[in-house]
Parts: structure tokens; C-alpha cells; sequence
């Protein structure tokens, strides 16, 4: 169990009225007190003297430093005093003291998380303060690469203190009306777990402010500026890092690396268009640096075009910028997923004819395995289906798994159509053989690429001019799910997409002694249909790997 | 209980193709996946569905615990007992 010892900590500048009742309503709940006077005036001066006098730690500067430094000042103190946790409280009885034991409980059992306030305001706020809020949740959320408005100016939190002092060794952090949100934003980009307390804030009004329009503003801008440049410099490690704000009611829940709120958040308030425009860059960096998925998609495109496509952009032979294409239309499908799953690609966007033809078979309550593949974007067509169809796709690769389950989090449906399976074991087809059962639709990819090191049983069969390695699992699997197979690819054409759904065979049936001879057939039989459809639509086989290795 | 075990031994042999062992050379409390009997995927697959189809066998939701019980033949025959009570 880690120790833990909390302190209040109290920044005081001539707030002499509100200070002794503060205290007064402290007194009960047996927390010591660190109070920085922040150059106060005599009378505020004679008031704190007193309760120094009754055991608050009374820690003084001469002149007006600012909030943050009082701040800093008395959590510099505290941690050389062996306090683990500080909560900071403004001494203008803005903050409601009755929350003191949900911070207090909620950092026992979240030691490394910063609590914060997140206040629930009364109709006391000036409405300039509130357009100022609003402009600081934009800047903060772009600081963090976060969808989630995290509040960073409520100056009712508790600090780790550990975390604060190696953040104070490292930067200089904002002294003033600047410092609530400046420590916060760099504790978020020092990975520190962030956690809401929601909690009532009013604006007395009898309360002095200090806040000084012109310069505090000034200084605010200076600093948002410094964060966002700090953003910048960041990004990369950002982006990587999982973000997670949790809420005080909620189980915590799993955090959501960055890219993908960001991605997220251009698409819902900047549009799709930005969306495209800003994919631009990011696909560049990954089609620079991506040395194997650029030459995978180099040798691919090669051999659709030794095939022959009738794709306009395959009318001469393929160069590096039509890997670049490639590339695009691999971050449009992203695009693609996340709008259908935000309800924006609707029904009528999609070709009716073949869709028609799966909607009966879900509806028929006779269980089918589907074999799909990384050609187009079959989880659209999963998105178009109504909640009542089972429609379960296994997921098996670390990288879909987690886009989909971020996926899930925007839209409860994907977690229900998704099987993410990190093993294959007994238990996987026993499940698996009650979903067909009761009438589900298992979806399977065709095409996954096998890992050099696994054991995998694979069939070698010939798919655009060149034989390549197919994994027997998924054939094995429909095979001993005994049901009908279908096949089925969901691709963009000039028109929009369309649902290519095509029955496949009654059940695959294998003798377990020349099962393997049986099964190559088959196996040759789907690469020759996925090789039919990669040549109408070469630049949607999102397949980024050495696919012919031997 | 042992002559589940046996039974149990058989089917996997006959579910597996496994023609060249004998139900003796089966250890009983080695892995049946990884190092021990050395099944891959495809194996589990089939035995799954071999002990689904025999035993008519219920799992429970919780994908981890299920996982357990296919750890050995002992620890599948125990589960298959327990399963028939119910």
C-alpha cells in the first residue's frame, strides 16, 4: 500500500473575510493546512498571524507574486514535509468544502491520478468568464489532442505531489492566473492519469477576483501559445500516448490513444473535407517512413498491372505516387468507417442490389460463415445492417482490434458485431458453432497475411500471377462450422459503394485424411475471386505486407 | 473419471487424426496446446467442436475461464463432468 498523507493547500491574497470561515469549515475534517500568503495587505496579514497561532502552516512573500507561485511555493513546502497529495482550494469560498472527502477518497484509492475539479456552475458566472472557459477548453483540447473538454482552470484539484515536483525541476511553470492550466496541461503530457470530480462552483458576490482583464489575458495567450508549440514538439509521443480521463462515477475505463480522438475530432467539427485535407500530410509521413508497406504496395500494384485492371489509374504502369494514392485510399476508408459508424453514410449510399440479398440471409436464421477480405471496407456493410442481424466479425490482428474497439466507443453497435479474438482455442469454435446455431453470421477474413514465425497452415495458391500463402483457418473453420459460405466485399466505386455478396458453397466438406489435397481447391477458388475484384478496384486491398513471401 | 479420461484420449486421437499415438502415451496432465501435445489452432478448432458436438457442452461467457478449462485432459474431464450435473 503506498503511504499516502494529504495537506490543503490555500493561496491567499486579502481575501481577510473569506479566509476565517474557510478555515473554520476545514477545521472538521482533520487535514493540515498550508496557507501561502501571496503579499497580502496588514489586516489579511494580522488575520492569517492568528491561525498560525492554532496550527495552520503559515508560509509568506513580501511582495504579490502571483497564484502560481503561491501555489508552488506552499506544494514545494509540502512535499519536503513528507505530504503525498495536495489539494488546492481557492481561499474566496468559490469552491464548495463539503467535496473534501470525495477528493480526498477518490486519491486513496487513484494515488497517481490528478483529481480535478470539474465545476458545475450556478447563474452566478459573468458571461465573460464563460466565453473565456470555452476558448480555454478549445485551446486545451488541442494542447492534449483530446475530444474530451477536460477543465483546466476550476483551481479545486488534488495534485500527486511526487509528479508535481519532478515537473517543478523540469519547466517553470505558469506564476500566475495562467498556472491552473498550464500545470495541468503539462501533467497530461507527462502521462499523468487525469480524473473528474464534478462539483459545484459559485462566484460570491461579496468575492474579490484578481483576475486583471488586460494582462492576465495577455498572459493567458502567451501561454496557450507556448502549450500548443509544446503540442507540437510532443506530437509524435502524443499521439502514442493513451489518454485517459476518467470519470469519477465510471469504472475506469480504457483509454483512447490519441490519434485517433484527433482523427475523430477533425472529422466531427472540421468536416470531411479537412479530414481529407489533413490526411494528406499524415498519409505522407506514413508512406515516407513505412518502408515495408510502401514496397508491399509497390509490388501489388505491380502485378495487377502485369494482370491487366481497367482501372483508369492503371493504365500505365504503376510509380510511386500511385503508391501514394494507394495510401490515401487506405486513410478514406478510415474516414469511410468512422462516418458509417456515426450513422453519416446512410443506406441510400450504397449499391441496394446485393445487400438485399445478405439482409434475407440474416434474416433467414440460418447461421453462415462469410468470408470477407482487406479489399474495400467490409465493416460498412455491417454498419448498414439493422441491430437486430448478428452480423459477428472476428477480428484477429492487435492493430484492428484496437481501432475497433475505439470504434466501439463512439458506436455501441460495433461492440456487438465484433468477436475480438486474441487465441484460437476450443472454446473460440464452441462459441463460435452456437452463434451459427442460433442463425448468426460468422465474418472471417480470406486473406490474412501469416506471420513468418507461426505455425500456420497454409496453402500455397496462385493469386495475381504469383502463388502466395493463404492461411487453411478460415476454410478449416467454415468447414467445420458445416453451414453455407458467402462471400463478400463492400468496394467504392465512381458511384459510391457497392456490396458484392456472392454465394460461395452449401458447406465445405473435407475427409480428415485428405483433407489437405481437398482444401487447396477451395482456398485456390477464393483467391481467384479476391483477385477478380482486385483487379476492378486495385487501390482499395488494404493488405500492406510482403503478401508472396515464401 | 478415469474412464472419461480414456474416452477423452480417444477423442482426441480420432478427432485429431492422430493415428500415430496411443491413448497411454497421452499424459493426461501435460498441455494439450504449446509444448505439450503440441496441437496447434486448427487442432483446437476441431476439438472444440468434437467435444461440443459429444458432449453437448456449455461455456460460460467469461472467454478466459473457458480457456481454462481445455488446459489438460484432466482439467477437460473435470469440466465435462461438472457440466453433466447441471
Amino acid at each position: 500500500m503506498m503511504r499516502f498523507k494529504p495537506c490543503i493547500i490555500i493561496p491567499v491574497y486579502n481575501h481577510k473575510d473569506g479566509i476565517v470561515t474557510t478555515l473554520e469549515l476545514l477545521h472538521d475534517y482533520k487535514i493540515p493546512i498550508i496557507i501561502v500568503d501571496d503579499g497580502s495587505d496588514v489586516d489579511t496579514q494580522a488575520v492569517l498571524a492568528s491561525q498560525e497561532k492554532i496550527g495552520v502552516h503559515l508560509y509568506r512573500f513580501d511582495t504579490n507574486q502571483g497564484k502560481g507561485s503561491a501555489v508552488l511555493k506552499g506544494m514545494a513546502e509540502a512535499y519536503q514535509a513528507g505530504y503525498t497529495h495536495a489539494l488546492q482550494l481557492d481561499a474566496d469560498r468559490q469552491h464548495d468544502i463539503n467535496d473534501i472527502p470525495k477528493f480526498i477518497n477518490l486519491a486513496q484509492k487513484n494515488p497517481t491520478t490528478l483529481i480535478y475539479g470539474d465545476p458545475i456552475f450556478d447563474d452566478s458566472i459573468p458571461t465573460g468568464r464563460l466565453i473565456g472557459r470555452y476558448l480555454t477548453h478549445f485551446w486545451v483540447c488541442v494542447e492534449i489532442l483530446s475530444l474530451k473538454i477536460v477543465d483546466t482552470m476550476c483551481g479545486f484539484r488534488l495534485y500527486p505531489l511526487d509528479k508535481v515536483h519532478d515537473l517543478m525541476q523540469k519547466v517553470r511553470l505558469g506564476q500566475r492566473m495562467d498556472f491552473d492550466t498550464d500545470i495541468m496541461v503539462r501533467l497530461i503530457w507527462e502521462n499523468v492519469p487525469i480524473m473528474a470530480l464534478p462539483t459545484q462552483v459559485i462566484y460570491p458576490k461579496t468575492g474579490i477576483s484578481h483576475f486583471n482583464y488586460l494582462s492576465d489575458n495577455i498572459r493567458l495567450i502567451k501561454m496557450h501559445v507556448t502549450l500548443v508549440f509544446g503540442m507540437l514538439r510532443r506530437f509524435p509521443r502524443l499521439l502514442r500516448q493513451h489518454h485517459a480521463v476518467k470519470h469519477w462515477s465510471k469504472i475506469p475505463e480504457r483509454g483512447t490513444p490519441l490519434a485517433f480522438n484527433l482523427m475523430l475530432w477533425i472529422y466531427k467539427y472540421l468536416g470531411r473535407r479537412i479530414f481529407q485535407i489533413v490526411l494528406v500530410p499524415v498519409m505522407a509521413y506514413f508512406f515516407v517512413w513505412g518502408k515495408t508497406a510502401r514496397h508491399a504496395s509497390q509490388q501489388y500494384l505491380k502485378k495487377v498491372y502485369a494482370l491487366g485492371s481497367s482501372h483508369p489509374k492503371m493504365a500505365t504502369s504503376p510509380t510511386l505516387s500511385s503508391s501514394f494514392y494507394h495510401f490515401i485510399q487506405f486513410g478514406l476508408s478510415a474516414l469511410d468507417r468512422m462516418a458509417s459508424w456515426n450513422g453519416d453514410i446512410k443506406y441510400h449510399d450504397i449499391d441496394a442490389g446485393d445487400i438485399h440479398a445478405l439482409k434475407d440471409l440474416a434474416q433467414s436464421g440460418k447461421g453462415a460463415v462469410i468470408i470477407g477480405s482487406h479489399l474495400g471496407n467490409l465493416e460498412l456493410s455491417r454498419a448498414l445492417l439493422d441491430d437486430a442481424i448478428k452480423m459477428n466479425i472476428l477480428v484477429f490482428t492487435d492493430h484492428a482490434l484496437k481501432f475497433n474497439a475505439m470504434l466501439a466507443h463512439v458506436n455501441s453497435k460495433v461492440k456487438n458485431s465484433l468477436i475480438q479474438i486474441s487465441h484460437l482455442g476450443p472454446d473460440t469454435a464452441i462459441m463460435l458453432k452456437e452463434k451459427i446455431d442460433q442463425g448468426e453470421l460468422i465474418v472471417i477474413l480470406g486473406d490474412r497475411t501469416p506471420t513468418n514465425h507461426s505455425k500456420e497452415r497454409l496453402h500455397y495458391v496462385e493469386f495475381l500471377g504469383d502463388t502466395a500463402p493463404f492461411s487453411q483457418g478460415p476454410f478449416i473453420l467454415a468447414s467445420l462450422l458445416a453451414c453455407p459460405v458467402y462471400l463478400l466485399f463492400c468496394l467504392k466505386e465512381e458511384d459510391g459503394y457497392h456490396v458484392h455478396f456472392e454465394h460461395f458453397t452449401d458447406a465445405i466438406i473435407l475427409n480428415r485424411k485428405t483433407r489437405d489435397a481437398e482444401l487447396k481447391p477451395v482456398i485456390q477458388r477464393f483467391a481467384k475471386r479476391l483477385e477478380y475484384y482486385c483487379l476492378q478496384q486495385p487501390f482499395q486491398w488494404f493488405n500492406f505486407f510482403d503478401f508472396w513471401h515464401k | 473419471m478415469n474412464d472419461l479420461i480414456l474416452e477423452l484420449k480417444t477423442l482426441i486421437i480420432e478427432s485429431l487424426n492422430l493415428e500415430e499415438i496411443t491413448p497411454d502415451e497421452i499424459d493426461p496432465d501435460a498441455l494439450l496446446f504449446g509444448d505439450g501435445l503440441g496441437l496447434d489452432s486448427i487442432d483446437a478448432l476441431e476439438l472444440g467442436l468434437a467435444i461440443h458436438k459429444k458432449y453437448d457442452v456449455k461455456l460460460s461467457a467469461n472467454s478466459e475461464e473457458s480457456r481454462q478449462h481445455f488446459t489438460s485432459v484432466t482439467t477437460l474431464a473435470a469440466f465435462i463432468t461438472g457440466n453433466q450435473k447441471k
